[in-house]
């Protein structure tokens, strides 16, 4: 009944065309009021409201706004042009060789912007109309500039990998963001490939397609484009040198961004910046309010062990580890069709990366790429893709049109995606080069954890529900209810709180009470403490410690 | 609209100075903090040859010697940075510059010795506020993701009323979100009155934990204010449409650049 209840007031909500962050938001509170049994619906709707609050102790969420705003900032000068220009004058004399350079650019200008269709709206703009004009068909031109623009999302400092090793971080297993942003690279400069092949085979066919090869006028298109390039450089040779942590590189980012744009380019007028900033603060703002109404959401499924019932599922139904990607892969196309990349990577990454990882042994790098990778096509897949959107606008052209122009580049990625996903070298081989391990890692055929921790390190499974028939709404709620029991009773409760109740496990917010009940006892404990801190200074108690500060990778 | 109209206009403006003052802080203090760090280790250095001379007396030369690095470095940079932009005096400025960096370090390194170690929570402070402010000004703008192919199904005459609807649904949203936002901050300002300061803090810092959450009950009226004003729009057929790369926040013009008639 309840589940009737809550798929029935979803459909009516979604018939009225709702903003995203109240669907998440409203199918979050009626999960919590439909599914729970706690005594007062207070306490769960409290729930919700504390974890948007633990926004403040998420130290790798704080590098977004700045890689927002330092994307803004430097996608409004002049940059495409010199990417472009670069591009063009280094690979230009390739068969294919303007298609070449605009896929080149495409990933410098990802890496930079952080955003797929700004990527598409800032290349194709330069590079459309010179494909077009040197004889490239308009299909192709619209086809390989939409599919390279979205390689964006595996582009560091990428925000889809971001959040992915956010959400499996508070759920399955530390999954460090500079790591993720490493494994990325050679699988996105694969895809890359790939796509510069197909272009050069294209450009085959194309007469005026080459350009004879310039060494004076590459030399003065990288002088040009030297400092825009130095962005992506300056934040990954920061975080892999050890100089900064993934958050920090924001801010680094930032204030690069600021320094290029304004001083030295002179793109950007110092008077234009409060503006941009305000922009980049409303897409931050877009953004996150279903961020952290989908942290609420992700405590629900967390409470129901709604990874645990997939867990059940697919042992009931016989998985493989490669049936099991299939699925996993068929599914994100679907929901990356269907959502935008963040909302799918917040409700679906802490579901699925438990039972990838736990169950069936993934390396959670490596299926945190995968994921990645998928929401990429679904940037590209129709009905509902972003970037598909994005290029009839800007091409003025049909959506039917854009749709026919996508499906030879999305092939090759889909192609590009089954052999990532069998061959986990491609996203561990480079970590494990760098951390002196054996590079090779096969994919887990068996389906069972590598014995050597991979770069990810999976927790193990401290919740591994027994093989057997699928959790109903009703075990669930026992299991949710003997949790709560062990918690009241002192016990250790299954997800690892402490015995008082008032330590929380990892990802778990601290209740309302629970937050008085440690304030009280802090309290207590400063006045009997003669001598020690001052309250109000730093070394004052705080009631939860969800915050430390990150230190750099050394 | 009337008074609600105006007092809207107003708390946007209010709204967008706020947002880009707090941007710059966190991006200001997030950037000293890191930028600082390795100039402690030039300036204040406690790396293996630094240790071995110091152990000679060598101190104070090892520390002239890390400030003279700095001046190279950032030197080198501006001047770089000044001959881009087509200064005629690139090496005098750019020496300049770096002197002037370096000198700033060196307070900075005897204000901070051990690094500016509340930016990260400090910005996290303000990371909420920011939050819940951009998303009132997406509100504002319309900037936000909808789903909207339920609504699309419904006859053209209705799709007003249905919209309206939807904005009214979304305000009532907000402000039970806004009233679960009040109750928080109180007990969380309670908590922190009861306890002198000493609990219900920010990890780590002095911040009280209801400055930071006070930005939802804030944030939530803010947009249940704004969805009430789109509902009566909608309600009279005066909301606009709006496109997939207005709320990408892609301007318009930029369709225009691709001569995407010439295809």
């Amino acid at each position: 009944m309840s589940g009737l209840i809550f798929f029935a007031a979803l459909a009516a909500l979604l018939a009225l065309g709702p903003r995203l962050f109240v669907v998440v938001g409203v199918a979050t509170t009626l999960s919590f009021l439909l599914f729970t049994d706690y005594d007062s619906s207070l306490i769960q709707l409290d729930r919700i409201v504390t974890k948007m609050e633990s926004l403040t102790g998420k130290n790798v969420f704080l590098s977004v706004p700045f890689f927002i705003a330092a994307g803004s900032i430097m996608t409004r000068g002049g940059i495409a042009t010199r990417l472009t220009a670069l591009a063009s004058a280094g690979v230009g004399f390739l068969p294919g060789g303007l298609a070449v350079a605009s896929i080149l650019a495409c990933i410098v200008f990802a890496a930079i912007s952080g955003s797929s269709p700004v990527t598409l709206v800032a290349v194709g703009a330069v590079m459309y109309p010179a494909l077009v004009r040197s004889g490239y068909p308009s299909r192709f031109s619209i086809g390989i500039l939409t599919s390279a623009g979205s390689l964006g999302c595996m582009i560091p400092p990428a925000i889809t990998m971001l959040i992915y090793s956010i959400c499996v971080d508070a759920s399955t297993a530390r999954v460090n963001p500079s790591d993720l942003f490493f494994a990325g690279l050679l699988p996105a400069l694969f895809i890359a490939g790939l796509l510069a092949l197909y272009s050069i085979w294209v450009g085959l066919s194309v007469p005026g397609s080459r350009s004879p090869f310039d060494g004076a006028a590459l030399s003065r298109a990288a002088r040009e484009a030297a400092w825009s390039l130095t962005l992506p450089a300056v934040v990954l040779g920061g975080i892999y040198g050890g100089i900064f942590t993934p958050t920090e590189a924001g801010a680094v980012a930032f204030a690069a961004a600021l320094l290029i744009a304004c001083v030295i380019h002179r793109d950007v007028p110092w008077s234009k910046v409060p503006s941009i900033l305000v922009e980049s603060a409303t897409l931050i703002g877009s953004l996150v309010l279903i961020v952290i109404l989908a942290f609420g959401l992700n405590d629900f499924l967390a409470e129901i062990d709604a990874a645990g019932a997939i867990r059940t599922w697919v042992t009931d139904a016989g998985l493989s580890a490669f049936q099991f990607m299939l699925v996993v892969n068929f599914v994100l196309i679907v929901l990356g069709a269907l959502m935008d990349s963040i909302s799918a990577t917040l409700v679906f990454a802490p579901i699925l990366a438990p039972v990838a990882i736990n169950h069936y042994g993934i390396d959670p790098i490596h299926f945190g790429v995968v994921f990645v990778v998928n929401m990429e096509i679904g940037y590209l897949a129709p009905p509902i893709a972003t970037n598909l959107f994005v290029a009839s606008a800007i091409f003025r052209q049909p959506f039917s049109e854009v749709v026919k122009s996508i499906f030879p580049t999305l092939s090759i990625i889909c192609g590009a995606l089954f052999v990532l996903m069998y061959m986990p070298v491609f996203s561990t081989g480079p970590l494990n080069l760098r951390e002196g391990r054996a590079v090779y890692t096969s994919f887990p055929w068996d389906g069972k954890p590598a014995p050597e921790a991979a770069p990810g390190e999976p927790a193990g499974d401290p919740a591994a529900a027994p093989p057997g028939q699928p959790m109903t709404m009703e075990e669930m709620k026992q299991r949710a209810r003997a949790r709560r029991e062990a918690e009241q009773n002192g016990a250790a409760p299954p997800d690892g709180a402490a015995p008082d109740g008032t330590a929380p496990a990892e990802g778990r917010v601290l209740t309302m009470e629970e937050m008085k009940l440690r304030a009280r006892q802090r309290a207590e404990e400063a006045r009997k403490a003669e001598g020690s801190a001052a309250p109000g200074t730093p070394e004052a108690p705080a009631p939860d410690a969800p915050a430390t500060p990150e230190q750099p990778p050394r | 609209m009337g008074l609600p109209g105006r007092i809207n206009e107003a708390l946007v403006q209010v709204e967008r100075a706020a947002v880009w003052i707090i941007l710059a802080l966190m991006g200001v203090t997030m950037f000293l903090a890191v930028a600082h760090r390795p100039a402690i280790a030039m300036i204040n250095p406690r790396s293996a040859p630094e240790l071995f001379l110091s152990a000679f007396g060598e101190e104070a030369w090892v520390s002239w010697g890390g400030m003279l690095g700095m001046f190279l470095v950032a030197s080198s940079v501006a001047v770089l940075a000044l001959r881009t932009r087509g200064s005629a005096q690139a090496i005098p400025f750019g020496l300049g510059i770096g002197a002037g960096i370096t000198v700033f370090e060196r307070i900075f390194v005897s204000l901070f010795p051990n690094g500016i170690v509340q930016a990260q929570p400090i910005a996290l402070s303000l990371l909420l506020w920011l939050s819940l402010l951009g998303a009132s000004l997406a509100a504002y703008d319309r900037r936000h993701l909808s789903v909207d192919f339920g609504s699309k199904l419904w006859p053209e005459a209705m799709r007003p009323k249905v919209a309206a609807v939807s904005q009214i649904v979304t305000a009532a949203f907000c402000l039970v979100l806004c009233w679960l936002g009040v109750r928080s901050t109180g007990d969380q300002f309670r908590m922190w009155v009861d306890s002198d300061g000493a609990a219900a803090v920010l990890s780590g810092t002095a911040i009280p934990r209801w400055f930071a959450v006070s930005a939802i009950p804030y944030g939530m009226l803010a947009l249940a204010f704004r969805f009430s004003l789109e509902a009566v729009k909608a309600w009279r057929n005066d909301l606009e449409d709006v496109d997939e790369l207005h709320i990408l926040g892609i301007k318009a013009d930029a369709a225009a650049a691709t001569g995407g008639g010439e295809a």
